[in-house]
């Protein structure tokens, strides 16, 4: 192929020489323009990260459905007191545990709350959890792996408080931020973020390690461009499609953290409420009224398996060397 | 080959040190009063004072941080508030269930796992691979405590449900543990086959003329578990992580238990203990394994000797 394009890009500029020399000015301009605009047609286009998605979308079903069923979903939760007339928090007694029927999609729990509406306004929640930390750890982490991959001075620092951070077990780590802080929502997300950075870290960071090595980086180095104009100018754009890989593959890990702190009792507070709260209050009920623990279940299940389907298929598109 | 032990023996130490200070702190700025949480309101001038003598309550926190590390070099992580006895011993008490728990769900996902791994990649794309795959994906997305209360549900009368007193008592709690260590063992099994199946020495083999069973089994495989034995050691992590869930959920007295236990009742010096020593556990089991790796895969030891 590349000796083919040489070839061709060669008789080009031959066939712009020959015109130059025959024709005149302005009529050599087009003529080159022209001639330019073929050249450019044998040169292989540069995959952007659009036409890479385009592929995925053609080539990987499941990870085009997830991205389907994940904007589905997303739209039903943003919209939620638009298509569901029950207010998520109303106590109605009288309605008291009811299997699935028309007037309730997915029945009610043990106070008569309508589970349909309470899984669209508690998936607010679980996306904010999902969203939120992930991006918060992430900019943590990238400055930090970016820092501790070109500033040597500060790598042993800061890869050492990753390890620290990574040593914990994850649960436990966020069972103990949660209890120290207090359980509010705006606390998970801290919870969370102060956890989630180092795995981002240690990726940004060996990705740096690798590009400023490369010859890009080594010339604009030898400009003189400053450091953090180099961090964030040249290195940060190239480590992007794992980022967007990493990004989509830790929200979903957020989720069921959430959903795990949550059943710990450290997590959402009722009476808000979040999937991981509701499959943990069905608890009581299950053996009764089982559609109290299925469809919460469910919604989980769902929206984190659709994540980590297109997080895959992002993955081998994106960032195939990830694995 | 030594060297490279003791210098990553040397490396865990600072770490395990910055494991107990992050603790330590962030309990430490937990209000409330410890002696008020371990006697009530009613207590005389006089055993406070003595109480917070001996427990370094009047210290600066960086003498009650050394005091703290000091004893729990020697194994001492204090006494628990609420039930009055030493936090280790009760540690001592619980960690066998948990290890037991984790070690059958490990077993069980190596099982499962490592076998589906083998035929998704040998038969891609086929619908055993896609049904494995499926499996996995799903034990990876849905939350262990749901799939707890399903299996609870669907096999109460069956199967004990909650408590620990037989083996049979283990046998829900370590599925659902290990289905999703078991998703993750599988994925990466197949992963990494793969890729090995593309090498020069397996187009060798096959030239040979060996039967398809051994070169997978015999050539490929034991190349192919290099990165699997690095998942098993990250999996101890995520095993003790998912105990704490799935002991809460099955009532076995363990020490995810007792950490969930020590936050419900407040009580410190229980929750930092069983925090602190399910850490070094995980941080042993990765030294144990990276030392592992290096004397199975001689490569690592030259590279990460430099």
């Amino acid at each position: 192929m590349a000796s083919f394009e040489q070839a061709a890009s060669l008789a080009a500029r031959a066939a712009v020489n020959s015109v130059k020399e025959q024709f005149s000015s302005q009529e050599r301009m087009a003529a080159i323009q022209r001639i330019e605009e073929e050249e450019l047609q044998f040169l292989p286009k540069p995959d952007t990260i659009k036409t890479k998605l385009a592929n995925m979308c053609r080539e990987n079903k499941a990870a085009a459905l997830s991205g389907a069923v994940l904007a589905v979903m997303a739209f039903a939760i943003i919209f939620a007191d638009k298509l569901t007339s029950y207010d998520p928090n109303a106590v109605n007694l009288m309605e008291r545990l009811l299997p699935p029927s028309p007037a309730h999609w997915c029945g009610t729990d043990d106070l008569g709350r309508d589970i349909f509406t309470r899984i669209l306004y508690g998936g607010r929640v679980s996306l904010l959890v999902g969203v939120i930390p992930t991006a918060i750890s992430m900019v943590i982490g990238v400055i930090l792996g970016m820092v501790s991959g070109y500033i040597r001075q500060l790598e042993a620092v800061i890869m050492r408080l990753a390890d620290i951070v990574l040593a914990f077990p994850s649960i436990v780590l966020a069972m103990v931020v949660m209890y120290t802080l207090g359980a509010t929502t705006t606390n998970i997300f801290i919870a969370l973020s102060m956890i989630g950075w180092a795995k981002t870290a240690r990726v940004v960071r060996s990705q740096t390690l690798s590009l400023r090595e490369q010859e890009f980086v080594e010339a604009a180095r030898a400009m003189g461009v400053k450091k953090w104009t180099i961090m964030f100018r040249h290195i940060l754009p190239n480590c992007l499609p794992s980022l967007i890989v990493l990004f989509t593959l830790n929200i979903p890990d957020a989720i069921l953290s959430e959903a795990n702190l949550s059943f710990l009792g450290v997590g959402t507070q009722p009476p808000d409420s979040s999937w991981g709260l509701m499959v943990s209050q069905a608890r009581s009920f299950v053996q009764s009224s089982p559609w109290t623990l299925i469809f919460p279940s469910l919604a989980i299940l769902i929206m984190v398996l659709a994540l980590n389907f297109l997080g895959d298929g992002l993955r081998d598109v994106l960032d195939p060397h990830g694995r | 080959m030594l060297k490279y032990i003791i210098k990553r023996i040397l490396v865990t130490i600072p770490v395990l040190i910055g494991v107990v200070f992050l603790i330590f702190v962030m309990l430490s700025v937990v209000p409330g009063d410890p002696l008020t949480v371990m006697m009530g309101e009613k207590v005389k001038v006089d055993v406070i004072e003595r109480l917070s003598q001996s427990m370094h309550l009047n210290d600066p926190w960086y003498v009650r941080f050394a005091w703290y590390l000091w004893d729990a070099i020697h194994g001492d992580f204090g006494t628990s508030y609420k039930l009055m006895r030493s936090v280790s011993s009760l540690i001592a008490n619980a960690f066998p269930k948990t290890l037991m728990l984790a070690v059958t769900a490990a077993l069980l996902s190596w099982a499962i796992g490592i076998p589906a791994g083998i035929i998704s990649a040998v038969r891609k794309n086929s619908l055993a691979d896609h049904l494995f795959m499926g499996f996995a994906l799903c034990g990876v997305s849905i939350p262990a405590f749901s799939v707890g209360m399903i299996l609870q549900n669907i096999f109460n009368g069956i199967l004990p449900v909650s408590g620990f007193s037989s083996p049979r008592h283990l046998i829900l709690p370590a599925l659902v543990l290990g289905w999703n260590a078991a998703g993750t063992i599988a994925r990466l099994t197949r992963s990494s086959l793969l890729e090995v199946l593309e090498d020069d020495y397996i187009r060798t083999a096959r030239a040979k003329g060996l039967a398809p069973v051994s070169v997978i089994l015999g050539h490929a495989l034991k190349n192919s578990l290099l990165p699997v034995i690095t998942m098993m050691a990250i999996q101890i992590s995520s095993l003790l992580s998912g105990a704490v869930i799935t002991e809460t959920l099955f009532s076995i007295p363990g020490v995810g238990r007792l950490a969930v236990d020590a936050i419900n009742s407040r009580d410190m010096p229980l929750l930092q203990g069983t925090v602190i020593f399910t850490t070094a556990v995980i941080i042993a089991g990765n030294l144990a394994a990276d030392i592992l790796y290096s004397v199975a895969d001689p490569r690592i030891r030259v590279e990460g000797g430099k």
